[in-house]
């Protein structure tokens, strides 16, 4: 107990007592890449999502920038589609580990991420009394935005090197702009277009460069 | 602590298996357009007609229903305007309508359909016709009602 006591810092973590007057200060950001939208890419050749991130903490909340390129093409069936594109993800986290020393993290956050992308449709189209028409129609700069809330963890796994999960659940998607020549079926990051809400889970491995020790109230692990 | 953040790390996402929908390719679209023709007081009224033709189209149209009380009319999905004629023994009345089109993939292992909304009628010389539904759907019993 007596030893306990004395520890006043770690590695990473400074105690937070009085003579600390900068709790809210940044002391590093995270930087790092999804390893789980290429391995999905491996089952499901038609969807391919890459994409990085970066946070940066403020006490036990986090600034949270997510970036990514998705795409999806569908080429050897009867509709030929694709989409592809860019998104990107701002939010927020909240640390409920923030006592931990080696700043490992669980979480809940909430996002606003919006897409921009392209869209190629190209099938036949069945009609009573009118026979069978070719559809080849294409839509550039189709945008949509949505709300994410997201649950994950991250872990120190060596020295600045973290990784952890994201889960996401994706809602109140809404298309800000399309060409109006065809219904959008999939949004980079979003998922299926005519789904009201879509889950979605990130895997990432991350470097965090830190500038100080973060202050935290001390709870020895 | 670590231990447990790790054993977690690894264990969680395991548990998030893909769920991904197969797709029916059942039609949720139509290009039917209903028309009902009432009486004066709104029950269905039977019409004889001998044919129900389309401008700009050489097919002389079937009648789908099987009641002359209701009709539906295949609209053109690659038109975004129809007259359509209703001739009787001795009178012939049209209608002209306005709509839009939109191509939908339920999924890509199923052909395009074509959704079609927002139907406006622009003249007619029925003396009592309008739209009641401008959606055009597999739900919707009529869009259009003739009193006659």
């Amino acid at each position: 107990m007596q030893a306990q006591e004395q520890v006043q810092e770690t590695k990473y973590a400074i105690k937070l007592d009085s003579t600390i007057h900068t709790k809210w200060a940044p002391t590093g950001v995270r930087i790092g890449l999804d390893i789980a939208g290429p391995i999905y890419h491996l089952f499901e050749p038609s969807i391919s999502n890459y994409e990085g991130t970066a946070d940066i903490d403020f006490g036990k909340f986090f600034g949270v920038v997510e970036v990514g390129r998705g795409s999806f093409q569908q080429k050897n069936t009867p509709t030929q589609y694709t989409s592809s594109g860019f998104f990107y993800r701002v939010g927020a986290d909240v640390n409920m580990t923030s006592k931990d020393a080696k700043l490992n993290v669980l979480y809940f956050g909430l996002r606003y991420a919006t897409a921009s992308f392209n869209e190629t449709l190209l099938g036949e189209l069945e009609s009573d009394g009118w026979g069978t028409s070719l559809i080849n129609e294409t839509q550039s700069k189709s945008r949509a935005n949505w709300v994410e809330l997201n649950l994950g963890m991250r872990a120190r796994i060596y020295k600045s090197i973290f990784m952890g999960y994201t889960v996401r659940f994706k809602l109140l998607k809404h298309n800000a702009f399309n060409d109006g020549k065809f219904e959008t079926y999939f949004v980079p990051g979003y998922g299926i277009a005519t789904n009201t809400s879509n889950w979605g889970i990130s895997y990432y491995v991350q470097y965090r460069i830190e500038w100080k020790k973060k202050p935290i109230p001390w709870k020895e692990n | 602590m670590r231990k447990n953040f790790l054993s977690v790390l690894l264990i969680l996402p395991a548990l998030f298996t893909s769920c991904n929908d197969q797709p029916t390719c059942i039609p949720k679209q139509t290009n039917l357009l209903k028309v009902a023709f009432v009486d004066i007081i709104g029950k269905p009224k039977n019409i004889i007609l001998t044919s129900l033709t389309v401008d700009n189209s050489n097919d002389s149209f079937p009648v789908f229903n099987d009641t002359i009380a209701n009709v539906m009319i295949p609209l053109n999905p690659l038109d975004s305007s129809i007259i359509i004629r209703f001739n009787q023994d001795t009178i012939s009345n049209y209608m002209a309508f306005s709509y839009t089109t939109t191509p939908v993939v339920l999924h890509p292992t199923c052909a395009i359909e074509m959704k079609f909304d927002f139907l406006k009628m622009d003249s007619t010389d029925f003396e009592d016709a309008e739209v009641v539904e401008p959606a055009i759907s597999l739900q919707t019993t009529k869009n259009i009602e003739v009193t006659h």
